[in-house]
């Protein structure tokens, strides 16, 4: 067991020796393979948010504090990836611990990210069970096919890293000729008390599958969900490149008998049944002068419409005059109930655009990674924006300062988020 | 004027049999065809394809064979490489083939190369002098399916450095793969591509997504079909040749709009057949970067190739990139590993 590291040395120094005159060296250690892997990262984000005290949702939301206008928050967080493999099973833990010290005081969260074991018998088959993420769609902001992933934040789409408890397989098949691969991923995901409980209704398997074509170097995806927890629902993306600069891609989603619950401004709760078709539509483009443009439009059908929305934060505004002349917050507590899962969602509407453009390394600084990213509700014209700043040139370091300011008229979706502006810095260090 | 002295040659202005003629005397190139005639299209089933046209080493068209194996349930593509092996063909074209006919071919010591197109233009780049140089280089640089581990180092004007470390594998002329070993930061990202196909894969997304040839995974000088390269011949057309004392020099043309550089000029070494520099240029010829190869090493098993690779790029004045190669060995590999399902899982390959 000793030979391997005297010939990584011994090989080290003849690389040295040869590539001496240019001070090169390919430490051959560095590619021996450990069947235990632990990585992860800590991170640091203080962020400070500028707070619009006349909106619906700083109402709804703070109504019983003292008004503030800015709040801070300190964030630390540490990711833990573990796996271990043996022949051709792996297995594999993310955890995460966010410790936050927000204007609510401490608090500290554990989540387990993703715990699974997976066997690969051959390159054409792939078994998994435990929790793991799936990640369905080709959009970036937005996935409205993923039927099987926590929604994620169009600002930091790598945020939603939590899966959920599913048995799934990969069978994959390569060809020549205009279809180069087909491969297919059946997933079963139980629904019962204490598994998946929040992904809907409980007492309930669900079954769910993958199709992926490389057809015509176009990928194409065909999938569906159905069992119960959700109601059923199918979808096709796509995604192409035009040329070596242009890609497009699109999503479309059919959702069977859609339950919308909404409130109107006097507080009547309505439930609306109804088949939903989303789509979204993008492209990514890069320039001559290394600057890539993602855009896209999102129309999703399990949104509220513009009078949907008005009714509700115009109801916020009753319960809040109510609760000032009263003390009774009795309807701030139904608007805050009803906004679970729907109206608190952060594109809570039927139509946005989205654009996100970055330029690679200006004035010739390497690893730096400026960026804004802009999002528009076209239903009420109101909209987001957001310059970032992104720097790694230093190994395993990871610095982004970002900013946010969003704006809009009364009762519109951005008008009435609680802030009107937010600032964070993250400092990440890999392991 | 000095500079005609050297660059004597035009070669595609001389009797064009001469290269693969030279190769083998009795060369004999089956192209899978569609009709009966040179002016048709190149058929994208070698082994079931209508007609193989039959050319000598002149070009001249000597006979058109009806594939007798064109209808047959199974095996088509090992009975008609055998069939045509029997005939005497020594280079056999398509467009595309499948891994048992490949299988056949080897064991019958039977060339074949995979080109898009009519049958006419196929026969004259097969034919060509700088085409048939191409394809040794491509072949001496790397085998046909291979792994191997490269460092990329990026230096900045100061000197700073930062390095990566990939994992790669191939297979044929259009799949490779690269997952990150280190730093931390990047390791489990990794990067496919399957002809012009490219897609990347974060561990922190969760998924593959499209890329394009152009943008850069790393940063720095190297973007990813420098990362990702095919071979040469796959991408690139020799549009001119000129010939040195020691070198010839190549002019190579992209064959297809989404190959990441419009033109190459490649320096070759004349008794290696090994590149020695090439600069990549945009259509109207602006240089975008030249690239070094350096440190000739003896990687076994007959891989004798450049282990260094250096580049700098006048868009980045003072900036240089390096990538290092070790380990380099054959290895085959089943089609499934160069898919988009199989990204999160390159990690399994590696022994």
């Amino acid at each position: 067991m000793r030979l391997w590291p005297a010939l990584a040395v011994l090989l080290t120094i003849s690389y040295g020796m040869a590539l001496g005159e240019e001070e090169y060296s390919f430490d051959l250690s560095e590619i021996e393979k450990k069947p235990l892997h632990i990585g992860g990262y800590v991170e640091f984000r203080p962020a400070l948010f500028g707070l619009d005290t006349n909106s619906s949702l700083y109402k709804l939301n703070s109504y019983d504090r003292d008004k503030e206008n800015i709040r801070e928050e300190y964030n630390f967080s540490a990711l833990l990836d573990g796996s271990y493999k043996k022949g051709t099973t792996e297995f594999r833990a993310i955890v995460n611990t966010d410790l936050r010290k927000s204007y609510l005081g401490w608090s500290e969260e554990t989540t387990l990210y993703e715990g699974y074991m997976s066997t690969r018998p051959s390159s054409m088959f792939n078994f998994n069970i435990g929790k793991k993420t799936l990640k369905w769609g080709t959009g970036y902001a937005w996935n409205p096919v993923a039927f099987l992933d926590r929604p994620k934040d169009p600002y930091d789409p790598e945020l939603a890293r939590e899966g959920f408890v599913v048995a799934s397989a990969d069978y994959i098949k390569s060809f020549d000729g205009p279809l180069k691969t087909f491969s297919f991923t059946p997933v079963l995901m139980p629904v019962y008390d204490h598994i998946n409980d929040d992904f809907g209704k409980i007492n309930r398997l669900n079954f769910a599958a993958k199709t992926y074509f490389l057809l015509y170097d176009t990928d194409i995806d065909l999938l569906f969900l159905t069992g119960g927890s959700k109601t059923n629902r199918y979808g096709m993306d796509f995604s192409r490149n035009i040329t070596s600069n242009f890609e497009i891609h699109g999503e479309f989603a059919f959702i069977n008998d859609f339950k919308k619950r909404y409130i109107n401004s006097d507080g009547t709760v309505f439930n609306n049944e109804y088949d939903a078709t989303s789509y979204l539509l993008g492209l990514r483009y890069l320039t001559k002068s290394d600057t890539t443009y993602i855009f896209e439009f999102f129309h999703d059908a399990t949104g509220f419409t513009e009078s949907e929305m008005t009714d509700y934060f115009s109801f916020i505004d009753q319960g809040y005059d109510t609760y000032l002349a009263s003390g009774d917050d009795s309807l701030l507590t139904r608007a805050s109930n009803l906004a679970e899962g729907s109206y608190n969602r952060r594109n809570p509407m039927r139509d946005y655009l989205y654009l996100r453009a970055s330029q690679k390394e200006p004035f010739n600084i390497l690893y730096f990674t400026p960026s804004v990213t802009g999002i528009f509700n076209t239903n009420d014209k109101s909209f987001s924006v957001g310059p970032e700043l992104l720097y790694n040139g230093v190994k395993n370091l990871e610095l982004r300062l970002r900013t946010n300011f969003l704006i809009g008229d009364s009762y519109t979706g951005y008008g009435e988020k609680q802030n009107d502006f937010w600032i964070g810095f993250r400092v990440r260090y890999y392991f | 004027m000095k500079e005609t002295l050297f660059s004597t040659l035009i070669v595609l202005s001389l009797v064009p049999a001469m290269a693969y003629a030279a190769q083998k005397d009795e060369a004999k190139i089956a192209v899978a065809s569609n009709s009966k005639n040179a002016a048709s299209s190149i058929s994208n089933k070698a082994g079931k394809c209508p007609y193989y046209l039959i050319f000598n080493s002149t070009g001249e068209l000597i006979e058109v064979i009806s594939n007798p194996y064109k209808d047959a349930q199974s095996g088509a593509g090992q009975q008609t490489a055998n069939f045509l092996a029997k005939k005497g063909v020594t280079l056999i074209v398509a467009e595309t083939f499948g891994d048992k006919m490949i299988e056949a071919m080897r064991s019958n010591s039977t060339d074949y190369l995979k080109l898009q197109g009519i049958v006419h233009d196929a026969i004259k780049t097969v034919l060509s002098p700088g085409d048939q140089i191409l394809i040794k280089l491509d072949r001496n640089l790397n085998p046909e399916s291979y792994e191997s581990y490269r460092k990329l180092i990026n230096i900045e004007p100061n000197g700073k450095k930062k390095e990566y470390v990939l994992f790669t594998v191939k297979k044929g002329a259009d799949k490779v793969a690269a997952l990150f070993i280190s730093p931390a930061s990047e390791k489990g990202r990794s990067t496919l591509r399957l002809d012009e196909n490219m897609w990347l894969y974060i561990p922190n997304v969760g998924k593959p997504i499209r890329i394009t040839s152009l943008q850069s995974v790393v940063g720095g000088v190297f973007n990813n079909s420098d990362i990702l390269r095919l071979d040469y011949a796959t991408e690139y057309f020799v549009e001119q040749m000129e010939e040195l004392k020691d070198k010839y020099v190549l002019h190579l043309k992209a064959k297809t709009k989404t190959v990441a550089y419009d033109k190459l000029k490649m320096w070759v070494d004349k008794d290696k057949v090994l590149p020695t520099k090439i600069e990549c240029l945009t259509e109207a010829s602006m240089l975008i970067k030249t690239i070094y190869f350096k440190e000739t090493k003896d990687f076994g098993d007959k891989i004798v190739r450049p282990s260094v690779i250096e580049t700098d790029s006048p868009l980045y004045k003072g900036y240089k990139s390096v990538m290092i190669f070790a380990n380099m060995k054959k290895r085959a590999f089943e089609d499934e590993v160069f898919t988009l399902t199989f990204m999160p899982d390159l990690e399994t390959l590696r022994q």
